[in-house]
């Protein structure tokens, strides 16, 4: 994608072009974000397309590396936010521009496309906001309220989590350390072939007696 | 008649709370203070009894257990010093953790007039005359349960122990003087040895139970316990019908469930069949 984008230096044909304004770094790693993300939704699509069911764990575990992947592709854009919403872009001279058309066309676009567009319709209304209604600070307000309730959620996600793990050895109140004893594996205290043999036939083990107490 | 399926093991006295505490927590359901007063019959060598297929195993003079429960308001703890008023500090599972000499857990004057009034006289010896001074009480009358067993199932592949016990109840021997002692010689039994065991009960699902309980044998004179130091440990099912082989294999895979579950702190297994064998050795008559 970035091997298209060309910006900075000459238009000149024949003089060295400067690349220096490229912002190589950022769209770089952008790209493969996005390439990882696009593999994994791929999965995903191509899971959902076999005949039959899948199994519950497996979709579980593609969506969370879905998510993950979408979280950090997300992360990483807003991290460059500032050098991408300055970067202008254009196509050199010697680009192949009747081959490579459409290409050229999308990515020159200054409008949304459709989708996009309905996506960020939906949001808005989902949201619940009204830029007419409200002013720029009101929904500013209203943004802050909202992320400090997610944030909020989450910590409390965690702690509460954290009461139900149940592979830690839980010391809290209510647990009284006097009744629950230390562990030690028990000893075997006497021979149980030896107790068989007395309640079963009166046999006495030895170092009681050297008798057994059978009368006949 | 019941096919009983059972594992064995036993713990250390110190590991009594941690296993009360472990089994409550697996089976749902606290423990239950038992007490039983055992007495095992075997035949009387004055009785000439003729050996009858005694070579091909066709006859074979087996024990008799008959047993009963003790009150709980006779038990009594065996650490304090003074014999006479020894009553427990609680009537519950922390009673076994005062029961560890060789001291009867039970008052004994109490037990042995309960064994009076059911005819069962210690104080004689075993081929004793019941007629003469035992004095009946039956406005008293212990129902005793009466069981034989057989040896436990043969061969290496068994996974728990499988022994065929028969049972019986018995309320009264007679309407007028019941004795037991006067029962069992008319069946040709004479009194062998007695036991007593007192221990925690628990109530697993699938009619699985778990007894922890400790053992004294007494005669006239003294006692002593068996499983000093520790408590012994049987995990058991009864199949009433021994036909039933869905419910038995299904007995010991409930069996193998908590001997796995408690793999690592408890290690059940199955004792050795000829232990468990309560056939009497041929007395050598004539």
């Amino acid at each position: 994608m970035d091997n298209n984008i060309m910006s900075a230096g000459t238009i000149q044909e024949n003089t060295k072009l400067n690349y220096s304004g490229v912002p190589g770094q950022a769209l770089d790693a952008i790209r493969m974000r996005l390439s990882q993300l696009l593999h994994s939704l791929k999965r995903i699509r191509d899971e959902f397309a076999k005949p039959g069911t899948q199994q519950w764990y497996t979709l579980q575990s593609q969506l969370n590396v879905t998510l993950s992947q979408l979280m950090s592709a997300t992360s990483t854009l807003q991290h460059f936010q500032d050098t991408l919403d300055t970067t202008v872009v254009y196509p050199l001279p010697k680009f192949p521009t009747t081959s490579h058309e459409s290409l050229l066309t999308t990515l020159l676009r200054k409008k949304n496309i459709p989708e996009v567009d309905d996506w960020l319709a939906m949001a808005k209304e989902v949201s619940g906001l009204n830029p007419e209604l409200q002013n720029d600070e009101e929904i500013n307000e209203i943004l802050k309220n909202d992320k400090e309730v997610t944030k909020w959620v989450l910590t409390s996600l965690v702690e509460e989590f954290e009461k139900y793990d149940f592979k830690r050895l839980y010391n809290g109140p209510g647990v009284d350390s006097s009744t629950t004893p230390k562990y030690a594996k028990p000893k075997q205290p006497f021979d149980i072939n030896g107790i068989m043999d007395y309640l079963y036939k009166g046999k006495l083990p030895e170092r009681e007696s050297t008798t057994p107490e059978t009368s006949l | 008649m019941v096919q009983q399926l059972s594992l064995f093991s036993a713990i250390d006295d110190p590991s009594y709370d941690l296993f009360i505490s472990t089994i409550k927590t697996i089976s749902g359901n606290p423990p239950v203070l038992f007490a039983n007063v055992n007495t095992i019959w075997n035949l009387n060598p004055d009785n000439e009894v003729q050996q009858i297929n005694k070579k091909n195993q066709l006859v074979e003079p087996n024990r008799i257990k008959l047993s009963t429960n003790v009150p709980l308001d006779i038990l009594a703890d065996s650490d304090s010093s003074d014999s006479q008023s020894r009553a427990p500090r609680q009537l519950d599972y922390t009673l076994m953790k005062h029961l560890q000499t060789d001291a009867l857990p039970v008052i004994e004057g109490e037990l042995k007039s309960l064994l009076k009034n059911s005819g069962i006289n210690l104080t004689s010896d075993s081929d004793m005359n019941v007629d003469s001074d035992v004095k009946q009480s039956n406005n008293n009358n212990q129902a005793w349960s009466l069981s034989m067993s057989d040896i436990p199932a043969a061969g290496t592949s068994k996974k728990v122990s499988i022994q065929l016990i028969s049972e019986s109840s018995i309320l009264f021997t007679d309407s007028n003087a019941s004795s037991l002692t006067a029962f069992m010689n008319g069946l040709g039994y004479i009194l062998d040895y007695s036991y007593i065991t007192v221990g925690s009960k628990f109530f697993f699902p699938d009619n699985l139970i778990l007894d922890a309980y400790k053992i004294w044998n007494f005669d006239s004179d003294k006692s002593t316990q068996l499983t000093k130091g520790g408590l012994l440990l049987k995990a058991y099912i009864n199949v009433s019908k021994n036909t039933d082989i869905e419910r038995i294999n299904q007995a010991e895979k409930s069996l193998l469930l908590l001997q796995k579950e408690l793999q690592g702190f408890v290690e059940f297994s199955i004792p050795d069949r000829q232990s468990m064998d309560s056939r009497s050795e041929a007395p050598d008559i004539i």
